[in-house]
């Protein structure tokens, strides 16, 4: 008796309860998070105000040529803060417009990169890739959803989902994996991604993808209004919103879109201008300031809380959390293969760790997936109990490829060290923290406003110089 | 005059919440239904396709074995190095040869990749998911059902639940199905 209770997990849980914990902390961040991008937005509103001025100005202009419209030439005079704030705020909704239509128009995002080469639809003559098919149709009728679409690509050990939503959802699975893992793991692997879609973690990942390609459409916009590279983007993006880009060039442009910052900006502190590389280094800026440490950080944690959710679901949907380990052991041992470029992690049930790969300056935290030996811990609240061999097995492989996450979170800890912990936690984590957190938030902002403001004079020049007599022009 | 502002908005607010609540009962029961049904389908296409798979798979085995039947006699009939015991049983052996081919054959182009242990374990896949597909579809109905029950029955909404006349959900077991 002794022995079984110490193997026992730290708080037994159902399912159904540990699925309202992670879906209320998931919404606890997700508010957070909406709140950080809500000043982010605002930081790129104020960011292309000028453009905003430009565009309104000789927009109302024109329109005064037919009607009297308001002259914002004199506004600025009169009231520039108020005619500030209007600024700010159209250009809010004017981001608030694009996000909007960005997840409208965004049909497989990251995840598109996986279908690059050699992507087909399941061949039921064949028993491995029939016996998938039933799966996930088995699957999908306890999670009480649609059978999602399969796509099988060559070769991997991963799966990864797209889509809009329950209803309009694809499985991307290889073929290496089907083949490789026997049916109940396999039928782990994939009721965690029906899981996943069933809670609505599409909707999710679009909003996730949508939020910072819609902030880097101004900044490109504005440094390069001229250039070929500006107008085949938004070339792109046209074709995106109309539906009528293929997912490799979506995938494509997502990625333009979300990485290629850094590269653009040497590029432009070779020969450019004064202008774009100020506003590619204030946008460089907002990106590590805002995105990166305070937007990002957040959107991760909800993201992870998300992945816990999918799997106390997929508990729920093949009440087999044995096999839910032990698949993740499996896929993680194989480093969570994938096809396609780093980007399509998000979409994953484990992180795609390439062998090469390594960990940015955040150590792995930056990472879309939770430390896999904290999901392990959570299984085993949820009822798996490792033998010890397994449990061995599962840290030498986490060891080996997870070397950061530290290997004592598979042990469950004992009750002496879990208060420890708690107290530690309360008396010192915790205030040292909001201490920190309290400052990061200040100094980003202070900086952020005080690089963001000379980009805004800088940029306002060339720009008077174009409306301002146009404006005299147009008003007579 | 403010008072009975504050009595109005609160009035509101409670009748807002109310239908809400029953909005989300309703929506509950609708998937309780749906559950059900999805139950049902699942019975029923258990109930069209399994005597039609072991139909079909019989049949096979059926042909193949008297395929298989055929090649020994053929084989008894000939001598351990391929000579006939004579003229006459050649003549016997040589048609029934020719009709084995063409049935081997046959069975060869029917399924160009299937042998019978692979059609056995298509059988036991198809039979093993369609009862997988049965539990699932009751394992969703009652996970609906107790989500719904217990929505039913605790505060506040079985006030709510009771007020517009929604029911707990029963639970699928041994004894409903043999109804």
């Amino acid at each position: 008796v002794v022995e079984r209770l110490r193997s026992a997990p730290p708080d037994p849980e159902s399912f159904f309860a540990a699925q309202r914990r992670h879906r209320r902390a998931a919404g606890r961040i997700a508010v957070l998070a909406a709140v950080a991008a809500i000043g982010q937005s605002l930081l790129v509103a104020t960011m292309t105000a000028p453009l905003t001025f430009a565009v309104l100005t000789v927009g109302l202009d024109l329109a005064n040529l037919a009607v009297p419209t308001p002259d914002l030439v004199q506004a600025w005079d009169r009231h520039p803060a108020r005619l500030l704030g209007l600024l700010v705020g159209a250009g809010a909704v004017t981001l608030l417009v694009i996000w909007v239509r960005l997840r409208a128009g965004l049909r497989v995002g990251l995840a598109g990169a996986a279908l690059v080469g050699g992507a087909r639809p399941p061949d039921e003559s064949r028993l491995d890739e029939h016996r998938l098919v039933d799966v996930v149709a088995e699957a999908a009728l306890a999670a009480g959803i649609a059978a999602p679409r399969i796509v099988l690509v060559p070769d991997g050990m991963n799966v990864a989902a797209f889509g809009t939503g329950p209803d309009d959802a694809t499985l991307i699975v290889p073929a290496g994996l089907i083949a490789r893992l026997e049916r109940r793991r396999t039928a782990a692997v994939v009721a965690h991604q029906v899981a996943s879609v069933a809670n609505g973690d599409l909707v999710v990942q679009h909003a996730v993808q949508a939020l910072p390609v819609a902030w880097a459409v101004p900044a490109r916009l504005m440094a390069h209004p001229f250039s070929r590279a500006t107008w085949r983007l938004a070339g792109a993006l046209l074709l995106l919103l109309l539906g009528r880009l293929d997912p490799a060039r979506e995938a494509a442009l997502l990625d333009d879109l979300l990485t290629r910052d850094e590269r653009e900006l040497d590029q432009q502190a070779d020969g450019g201008g004064l202008v774009p590389v100020m506003i590619y280094a204030a946008w460089s800026g907002m990106r590590v300031l805002g995105d990166l440490l305070v937007v990002g950080p957040l959107v991760t944690v909800w993201v992870r809380r998300r992945r816990y959710l999918a799997d106390a679901t997929a508990v729920q949907l093949t009440r087999d959390p044995d096999g839910l380990a032990a698949a993740l052991v499996r896929l993680v041992a194989e480093r969570g293969a994938m096809p396609g470029t780093g980007s399509v992690d998000l979409a994953c049930v484990v992180r795609p760790r390439p062998e090469d790969a390594k960990d940015g300056p955040m150590g792995g935290l930056e990472a879309w997936h939770p430390p896999t030996a904290r999901r392990l811990r959570r299984l085993e609240a949820l009822g798996y109990r490792p033998s010890d061999h397994e449990r061995a097995e599962a840290r030498a492989v986490l060891e080996r490829v997870e070397p950061s996450a530290r290997a004592r979170d598979v042990r469950p800890p004992t009750l002496l060290r879990r208060a420890v912990g708690a107290v530690v936690m309360v008396v010192v984590v915790v205030p040292l923290l909001a201490v920190a957190a309290v400052l990061v938030a200040a100094a980003a902002v202070v900086m952020l406003w005080l690089s963001l403001m000379p980009v805004v004079l800088f940029y306002l020049v060339p720009v008077l110089a174009v409306v301002l007599p146009l404006h005299h022009l147009l008003r007579g | 005059m403010s008072g009975l502002v504050a009595v109005v908005l609160a009035v509101a607010i409670l009748m807002v919440a109310i239908l809400r609540e029953r909005n989300r009962l309703v929506a509950s029961r609708a998937r309780v239904r749906a559950a059900w049904a999805q139950v049902d389908a699942q019975l029923a296409r258990r109930h069209a396709l399994v005597p039609r798979l072991v139909a079909g798979v019989v049949a096979e085995r059926e042909h193949e074995r008297q395929v298989l039947a055929g090649v020994h006699r053929a084989l008894a009939a000939t001598g351990r190095d391929g000579s006939t015991a004579g003229p006459t049983a050649a003549v016997t052996v040589g048609p029934v040869e020719t009709g084995l081919t063409a049935a081997l054959l046959a069975l060869e182009q029917a399924h160009p990749r299937l042998r019978s242990a692979d059609t056995t374990l298509r059988l036991q896949e198809d039979l093993l998911s369609t009862e997988n597909r049965v539990a699932a579809a009751r394992q969703h109905y009652n996970d609906t059902a107790l989500l719904h029950t217990t929505a039913v029955q605790t505060v506040p909404t079985n006030l709510v639940a009771r007020l517009f006349g929604i029911g707990p959900a029963p639970y699928l077991d041994l004894r409903l199905l043999s109804d």
